[in-house]
């Protein structure tokens, strides 16, 4: 799977666990920046990472991600 | 208050913190978040949190080392959580939320992916850098005897870089909400679902953020 073709899946599973068909995604975006994103949004949201892209984090892969290029580069090398 | 010792919480005292959690989720209703949003039974959420608790991640509600226990005769009898918020560069809800996704089984997520929206009213802003206090219990006996007053002191002394501190309290916590009034806390901002259903879901409606410069 390409970058570009993850990323706009990863958009898509963003969009609608925060419910904001307007969400885009960038490397440096945070929990921060984002309305909502709390503990059980953020647990959803990994959830539907791992379902979609049929992979399984470690806790320790979790705890890397400071942002959504962190998240990509994971989910990237897990492919 | 001399009878009573005052420590960091260590691996020895899951057991208790987990009781601690439980009873602060229900905020003296019989309502726990854990059952109603994830389906879990009490018992199965007692493990979990156990579990998660051993992991030892920092700064969140469920992160070991911030918690501090006042000990009487050996035993522990109240605990106050708080952390830095964001201290390493990851917020507590996104720490949190690592370890449920972690632990909680398939069918938990999936119940609490149809009931997500409803909580947005209440959902808290946590500010970076801010010092946050989470869970809090003292056990029945022990009440009165001004522990979280005196817990709530340490947690501001051993975090003295914090220059601003901030309080989640269900706003039916009565208790809790006079602790920290004590400690010249003031509620910054009240957050309310009107959605009927979250009744049933959590111990209220209604949700307080309690606030001190410090």
């Amino acid at each position: 799977m390409g970058k570009e073709e993850l990323q706009s899946k990863l958009t898509a599973i963003f969009q609608k666990t925060f419910n904001d068909e307007s969400l885009e995604l960038s490397d440096e975006l945070t929990a921060n920046d984002v309305e909502n994103w709390d503990s059980l949004s953020h647990m959803i949201l990994i959830a539907e990472v791992e379902n979609s892209f049929s992979i399984k984090f470690k806790l320790k892969d979790l705890n890397k991600m400071r942002n959504v290029g962190d998240m990509l580069n994971i989910i990237e090398s897990k492919l | 208050m001399n009878n009573y010792i005052y420590r960091t919480a260590e691996l020895k005292d899951i057991s208790f913190l987990v009781e601690a959690i439980i009873q602060a989720e229900k905020s003296g209703t019989d309502i726990l978040s854990y059952t109603t949003l994830f389906g879990l039974s009490e018992s199965k959420a007692r493990v979990l949190l156990a579990d998660m608790l051993e992991e030892e991640v920092e700064d969140c509600d469920l992160a070991l080392s911030g918690f501090m226990i006042a000990e009487y005769e050996g035993y522990p009898v109240a605990t106050l959580n708080a952390w830095l918020e964001g201290k390493d560069g990851l917020p507590s809800t996104t720490i949190k939320g690592n370890l449920l996704s972690f632990y909680l089984p398939k069918e938990a997520i999936v119940k609490a992916q149809s009931l997500n929206e409803l909580f947005s009213d209440l959902s808290i802003e946590h500010i970076s850098g801010s010092l946050c206090f989470g869970p809090a219990y003292v056990v029945p006996e022990h009440e009165g005897a001004l522990l979280l007053v005196k817990l709530c002191q340490l947690q501001i002394r051993k975090h003295s870089d914090a220059l601003e501190a901030y309080c989640p309290i269900f706003s039916n916590n009565l208790s809790s909400i006079q602790n920290f009034k004590l400690q010249n806390f003031k509620v910054f901002k009240e957050y309310i679902s009107h959605n009927e259903e979250i009744k049933n879901l959590l111990p209220s409606n209604k949700k307080l953020l309690m606030y001190k410069k410090l």
